[in-house]
């Protein structure tokens, strides 16, 4: 098989067994199936040994999105070989533990899983080559991490740990996607293999995203309150992600970008204070806890802490010192997290003041447990303490205050460890009738991990195998170092002593100490900031949805005119701040004055009057007045359909109002009105500013019209310029027109549909509107007159004011003047059509119209010639136009008709 | 004698067809008979299909008709496929949901497809008072399609604040134009291009602008002018929401990016800072909002204001660069958000139409297929690689960093990291309870819905996987700044 | 002549009365008609703007207008009659079924 497959496969084997119908088919066998997939990875990692062993690297980039510089970009070197050794192996030993320690659980399937989604996703950040691959893996880590920290989503306390451990991580993971579009910006690329061949040397403000995103994975102070939260997780997934592998991601960042952040002083610096921080800090808190999870997630804590502390200080025994703790804490606290797990399922609690001799009950287990605490506390002859005495080494040859911290906090590390270790299996027994030894199931990947904890003590060069291709990559002069157990009597094994005087005079004194060290309680936590954030914004999303998303029409309207007074009115008052303001001031006609005086009393009518019939002749009036500009601008077309659509437009306002039961009057907050009033006044003022200073200076003049007015006449046979053009020129335009004017007739059929569909009793028609038998006379013979005069103007529409729109609207007043007259039952009596189809006729009519100018092999819709005279009326021209508007007239009248259907059936 | 302006006949052969085949149901539906309706379905579905078949063939031509009103482009035939799809796969959705809410099946189409002929003519309109006709056939058929759901009171509601509030943006849009004609003489967009180069730029002109942008911001439902879209998207029948998505989106868009990408691509630093903040704006008010959300359809609605926010990046981002992006997203966004709307149809039932998040407790567990498909959809919502979302919003965030946007590309990333947390909720629900979820339908009831739903799971997955020629297409068809 | 200023001056007056209709009205009919003042105020602007700049467009173009203004006019009243035979008001403060 290929190396590029064989590394893949790495990934996918995982992702895609996560797939499998393990809760139907394979239920019962899914802990054994599952544990197939790891081993699997454990093997390849062990062919692919020799290509990484020498210092070299594999590498292989599938093309995906080749123009952005995104490959499927995968490397194994040493340092990935060693974590994905550590993701492998670890993983065989929890997906065996697990089918134990929760074989009679219908969610197994679930975890195993979500387990080797894990698995998958952070096979992904030690093998990715490519920066965003890796941010993507880094983010999936913590979205598996968020689902498996939820698994018993039935308890808040575990909803809050995942969604905090999400937070944190994952926020982390995008200020280094934010990191990462910096790198690619300055240097072009987003693969790792390209910077360190180019051999960048990155700033130090990258280098501190980078580490924020590896401080929250890592758990470093203060990002560190979501490791004790995520201890809600099952006890096998805080072993795997929460101790040996998932908070590792840090370390690997770090110890990744580390060569391209060699000049940069930043780096280091922060690397080795947070480290030694939270080294301190997670010490001390870890002896608080009762919990014994949450006493190894603080010491977790503080473990992360000396390794990120050991990365900073890049000299090559800390290089050693960082990779072999390491191992060597996967393998302890893996023993010890399980060992919990395995205390917990035979007493059924995990809190210390309820344990105590178990060493009885579960004399393996605490044979086990021992060395792993040995381990932990650096004690010979475990790895802990090879790994122990390379770090004070490795402190020892910087000259500042890193060797008291150091022994300060593994004075800490000494006690929480047999604080731990006493606590379980030796304090004075407490009542725990079903204590009984833990499983082999169970006891195996317990004795396994803590059986390597030894190992590495015992014989050195097992666990120099493992570190010693990445050693290498770290730091140049590392391959001198060789790991021994005896040392020597050199200055770090007089620390060592230190330490376990230290720590052995501290547990002595443990009754003493550590209820000082509960008692002492921070005024305020970083934890709860956290919370105190979260429901901060949560409250925040909640105010926005109620205060904001009122679902009153005019709030939102306030919103919209607000908005656009801000946007137009700042940058206008920033512009004149600067231009000198010289409106133009030549004299207005004093009959001008008087109409757009008229024209703004009729439109403040609109806003202010609340009886109907004022209402509706104010806006009449406007509209009125409107028609009477477009005289006054030579629009005689225009003045001439404004004053029908106006009329149409009125008499409906009128009927409907008239159908409507009147509103109630509620009073409208004095603010709320405030603010509208404010917003008003302030865009009329906006308006004014840029319409007064606007400047028309330049002004492009219209080729069209020129070539329009000579050539309509020419070509289609018209003196009514405006009409022509509609309707020959831009016909098509016209028909755009029509096809709005043919969909809201539609819509209006639509409704009138929805209406009779949802209240389904007949209307009540008998009483007229109009009880005088003269002016109902009357309106008969205007009727008819206006009927002829909509004739007369739909013929002369081409040469004349007039056409088919027009026509229809005064067609439309006439019938609404009908039904006024009459009661409303005659009037639907008097029009026997059906709307709808009258609006298709005209629709059809308008559309062949065009299709018949083109088989006559015009263009669409250009007239083809006739003229035809006809007496009164004068010169007609048969054109095709003539059906065109013809068309048009037949689609307004039906749609008018449509409406006025639907009221009178209210 | 001069002639008379030549008349590009393919030009209009796609709306055409759509015309043609709008009436043809409405003239069908008069005389045929109540149980035959469902033909009417086909009917539409075959109108859609033939229009885009055509605009696919005309794929190549670069002209321009009727006086450069319209303009035969690559960029116009783009949409009207991107329409057409998104209409056919509408049709495909609403066969058996019409029967169960009771909708008039004939009405309903026939202004689906007219709907459909406004956003064509938006797309390809090359003249701002057609981008309005446009705008407005489309708007009063999407209108009434809003309000058509007569048995449930919210729809009725959710009509009436969409036009009144779509009829005052409008104004605004229309007052806009009066303004960019006083300035520049002209409602044409090369006249007005030239008019911007060469003559520099007025107040009138930005005034005018920014009027746009409030009419277009609307349409796209761009925060703050996004208000009125929750409550629409909630009271509309689903089928309706998923076409406004989706397809009111994508239309108000072209004509958005032609005007401001083209036309006003020299005037870039003259609009880029409000739509910088437009964007950031957008996409986080939908965010923060759709964390809160309990229904489904109003949660997707928030979502799609976010997205909407994403686009705008695309916008911001400009050049030749940002344009592809914004056309690839756009696809990208359409075929995720139908695929999810369909399965929101998928677990409603007459008379219940399952909307809460809640509804969909074990929903994964119980229907493997769905479970599927929507996890595909809310993953590829999120940006998950290697979905087609994360691809459409790489290429986003890409062109934003080569712009020089990093900050906006930022704002973007965090967004979509916020945006994780109510799409992936479902997915939990879907797969991490058991209990307390409800019984849907049979789907092998509804065949044509299923088929919709897996087109667009099929196509949600693919276009990630291999996102190499779709994106060439959207490169191709962008047109170069004006 | 009169300058072309004092006439855009006027649709904006015109124009902004009907924006404040649309935000201190309640009644959905008012407010619709208050749009309708706005599409008005535009036309004005632009029959005033065709005659400054000597183009026939400005005039055509209100054309469409007002169609399209007929139209958004016959299916605005029949969506408000729709929602009140539903919910037996049209009042823009009772209408809010739909919200957060």
């Amino acid at each position: 098989m290929s190396t590029p497959f064989l590394l893949s496969l790495l990934i996918l084997l995982p992702i895609l067994s996560a797939a499998l119908p393990f809760s139907r088919l394979l239920r019962h066998a899914v802990g054994p199936l599952a544990t197939l997939v790891p081993a699997a990875q454990v093997l390849i990692l062990f062919i692919l040994w020799p290509d990484v062993r020498e210092g070299g690297q594999l590498l292989h980039a599938w093309a995906w999105l080749a123009d952005l510089g995104l490959h499927l970009g995968l490397a194994l070197d040493g340092l990935s070989w060693l974590f994905a050794c550590l993701i492998a192996g670890i993983g065989v030993l929890v997906f065996f533990y697990a089918a134990s320690y929760l074989h009679a659980d219908p969610l197994l399937p679930r975890l195993y899983r979500l387990l080797l989604l894990f698995n998958g996703a952070m096979m992904g950040v030690v093998l990715a080559d490519n920066l965003i691959l890796l941010s993507v893996f880094w983010e999936l880590t913590s979205i598996a991490s968020f689902l498996l920290i939820g698994f018993r989503s039935q308890r808040p306390e575990a909803c809050d740990g995942a969604t905090k451990a999400l937070l944190l991580t994952a926020g982390g993971g995008l200020v280094m996607l934010f990191a990462i579009l910096a790198v690619f910006v300055q240097h072009g690329t987003f693969d790792l293999s390209t910077l360190r061949a180019n051999q960048v040397s990155l700033s130090s403000f990258i280098g501190v995203c980078f580490l924020l995103a590896a401080f929250s994975k890592s758990a470093q102070f203060p990002f560190h309150i979501w490791l004790p939260s995520a201890m809600e997780a099952p006890t096998p997934v805080s072993a795997y992600l929460h101790a040996a592998t998932m908070v590792k991601a840090g370390l690997y960042l770090v110890a990744r970008l580390s060569p391209l952040f060699a000049a940069d002083p930043l780096w280091p610096a922060a690397t080795v204070t947070v480290g030694g921080v939270t080294l301190v800090w997670g010490g001390v808190l870890a002896c608080k806890q009762t919990d014994l999870k949450a006493l190894l997630a603080y010491s977790t804590v503080s473990q992360l802490g000396l390794i990120m502390s050991l990365l900073g200080l890049r000299t090559p025994t800390a290089s050693v010192a960082a990779l072999l703790h390491i191992v060597n804490h996967a393998a302890f606290k893996g023993a010890l997290f399980l060992t919990a797990g395995a205390v917990e399922h035979a007493t059924g609690t995990r809190d210390l003041h309820q344990l105590g001799g178990l060493r009885a009950a579960m004399p393996l287990t605490a044979a086990a447990a021992l060395l792993a605490t040995l381990s932990m506390a650096g004690l010979p002859p475990s790895g802990g303490f090879v790994s122990k005495e390379l770090f004070y080494e490795a402190v020892l040859e910087t000259s500042s205050w890193l060797p008291s911290v150091a022994v300060a906090a593994s004075g800490f590390t000494f006690l929480y460890s047999l604080l731990f270790f006493h606590g379980v299996f030796f304090a004075p027994p407490r009542e725990s009738p079903h204590a009984h030894e833990t499983p082999v199931g169970m006891l195996l990947p317990i004795a396994l991990l803590s059986g390597c904890a030894l190992v590495f003590g015992l014989a050195p060069p097992v666990a120099e195998a493992l570190i010693a291709p990445a050693v290498g990559l770290l730091s140049a002069h590392a391959a001198a170092a060789h790991l021994a157990l005896w040392h020597g009597l050199t200055p770090a094994f007089g620390l060592s002593l230190l330490t376990v005087a230290i720590g052995g005079a501290a547990f002595l004194w443990r009754d003493a100490l550590v209820p000082l060290l509960r008692a002492c309680k921070a005024p305020y936590s970083f934890d709860r900031a956290y919370s105190d954030g979260v429901l901060g914004v949560n409250a925040f999303a909640v105010w926005l949805r109620t205060r904001y998303m009122t679902g009153h029409l005019t709030d939102y309207a306030t919103y919209l005119m607000t908005v656009l007074l801000l946007a137009l009115g700042l940058p206008l008052w920033w512009f004149y701040r600067h231009t000198a303001f010289t409106p133009d001031v030549a004299p207005v006609e004093q009959y001008e004055i008087g109409l757009a005086l008229l024209m703004a009393i009729g439109s403040l009518g609109c806003c202010v009057f609340r009886a109907r019939v004022p209402l509706v002749l104010s806006l009449g009036l406007v509209g009125a007045l409107v028609s009477i500009f477009f005289v006054l601008f030579s629009a005689p077309d225009l003045a001439l359909t404004q004053i029908l659509v106006e009329s149409v437009g009125l008499v409906l306002f009128l009927l409907v109002f008239r159908f409507l039961s009147p509103i109630a009057r509620k009073p409208i907050s004095w603010s709320k009105r405030g603010v509208q009033v404010a917003l008003s006044v302030g865009s009329g003022l906006v308006v004014a500013l840029v319409l007064l200073a606007a400047n028309l200076g330049q002004i492009h003049p219209s080729v069209v019209a020129p070539f329009y007015l000579a050539s309509s006449y020419l070509l289609a046979g018209g003196r009514n310029v405006v009409n022509v053009i509609v309707v020959d020129f831009r016909g098509y335009d016209t028909m755009g027109e029509i096809t709005v004017f043919s969909v809201a007739a539609l819509a209006v059929f639509a409704m009138i549909k929805l209406g009779s569909q949802g209240n389904p009793g007949p209307p009540d028609l008998s009483t007229p509107v109009l009880p005088s038998v003269i002016l109902r006379a009357i309106a008969r013979l205007t009727l008819h007159l206006m009927l002829l005069f909509s004739v007369y103007l739909l013929l002369r529409g081409h040469n004349a004011p007039g056409g088919g729109f027009i026509a229809g609207m005064l067609t439309a007043v006439a019938i609404i003047l009908q039904m006024i007259a009459f009661d409303l039952r005659t009037f639907l009596q008097e029009i026997p059509w059906n709307p709808l189809r009258i609006v298709m006729t005209g629709l059809a009519i308008a559309a062949s119209t065009g299709l018949g100018a083109l088989c006559f092999g015009y263009p669409f819709l250009t007239s083809a010639f006739g003229h035809l005279h006809l007496p009164l009326i004068g010169e007609v021209e048969l054109v095709t136009a003539v059906l065109f508007d013809f068309g048009v007239y037949l689609v307004v009248v039906g749609t008018t008709l449509g409406i006025i259907r639907t009221i009178a059936e209210d | 004698m001069i002639t008379p302006p030549p008349v590009n006949w393919l030009s209009l052969l796609p709306g055409l067809i759509l015309t043609v085949t709008g009436l043809l149901i409405l003239f069908w539906d008069l005389w045929m008979k109540p149980e035959e309706r469902r033909l009417l379905a086909w009917l539409g579905f075959i109108g859609f299909v033939a229009a885009g078949i055509v605009s696919v063939l005309l794929w190549g031509r670069n002209e321009s008709a009727f006086n450069g009103m319209l303009a035969l482009d690559a960029y116009a035939l783009f949409f009207n496929v991107i329409f057409c799809v998104v209409g056919a796969m509408t049709i495909l959705m609403s066969v058996h949901y019409l029967e169960t809410v009771e909708i008039q099946p004939g009405e309903y189409y026939a202004l689906l497809l007219f709907a459909t002929v406004g956003m064509v003519v938006m797309a390809a309109a090359t003249d701002l008072i057609v981008i309005f006709l446009g705008l407005e056939t489309m708007s009063i058929a999407v209108y009434v399609l809003a309000g058509m759901w007569i048995r449930r009171l919210q729809s009725s509601e959710a009509a009436l604040k969409y036009f009144l509030l779509g009829a005052f943006a409008s104004g605004f849009f229309l007052y806009g134009i009066a303004l960019l004609y006083g300035a520049t003489g002209s409602v044409q967009l090369d006249k007005i291009a030239t008019a911007a180069t060469t003559g520099g730029v007025s107040s009138l002109f930005l005034v005018g602008i920014a009027l746009l942008i409030v009419g277009f911001g609307f349409k796209v439902a761009a925060a703050p002018f996004h208000v009125w879209t929750p409550d629409v998207y909630e009271g509309a029948p689903t089928t309706v929401t998923a076409f406004m998505a989706v397809g009111v989106k994508a239309a108000a868009f072209a004509a958005f990016a032609r005007v401001f990408l083209h036309t006003f691509g020299s005037l870039h630093a003259e609009w880029e800072g409000i739509l910088w903040v437009l964007a950031v704006l957008t996409m986080t008010v939908g965010n923060i909002t759709a964390l809160v959300q309990r229904n489904i359809k109003r949660m997707l609605a928030y979502s799609s204001i976010a997205h909407a926010g994403y686009l705008l990046i695309a916008m911001v981002a400009g050049r030749d660069l940002g344009g592809a992006a914004l056309l690839y997203y756009l696809v990208a966004y359409g075929v995720m958000t139908l695929g999810a709307f369909g399965v929101v149809l998928a677990v409603g039932r007459q008379g219940e139409p399952n909307e809460e998040v809640s509804d969909y407790i074990g929903l994964g567990l119980r229907y493997p297929v769905l479970g599927a498909a929507m996890t595909v959809f809310m993953l590829s919502l999120t940006g998950v690689p290697p979905l087609v979302g994360f691809t459409g919003k790489f290429y986003i965030f890409s062109a934003a960093v080569q712009a020089g946007y990093i900050w906006l590309a930022v704002l973007g990333v965090l967004n979509s990291v916020i945006s994780a947390y109510y799409y992936i909720r479902v997915v939990v629900n879907m797969y991490m309870y058991e209990e307390g979820g409800k019984t849907i339908e049979a789907l092998s009831a509804r065949p044509a819905l299923v088929t919709a739903i897996l087109l667009a799971a099929v196509a949600t997955v693919f276009m990630g996987v291999f996102p190499s020629a779709s994106i060439s297409l959207a490169k191709e068809s962008f047109l170069p700044p004006g | 002549m009169v300058p072309i200023s004092y006439h855009l001056v006027l649709s904006g007056v015109l124009f902004t009365i009907g924006v404040m209709g649309v935000l201190l009205r309640r009644n959905t009919i008012i407010i619709f008609m208050a749009i309708e003042l706005m599409l008005n105020a535009v036309n004005l602007s632009f029959v005033a703007l065709a005659r400054h700049l000597g183009s026939l467009d400005g005039q055509l173009i209100v054309f469409f207008v007002m169609a399209v203004a007929a139209a958004e006019a016959a299916v605005g009243l029949a969506i408000i009659l729709l929602v009140f035979r539903g919910r037996e008001t049209v009042n823009a403060d009772e209408l809010n079924l739909l919200r957060w």
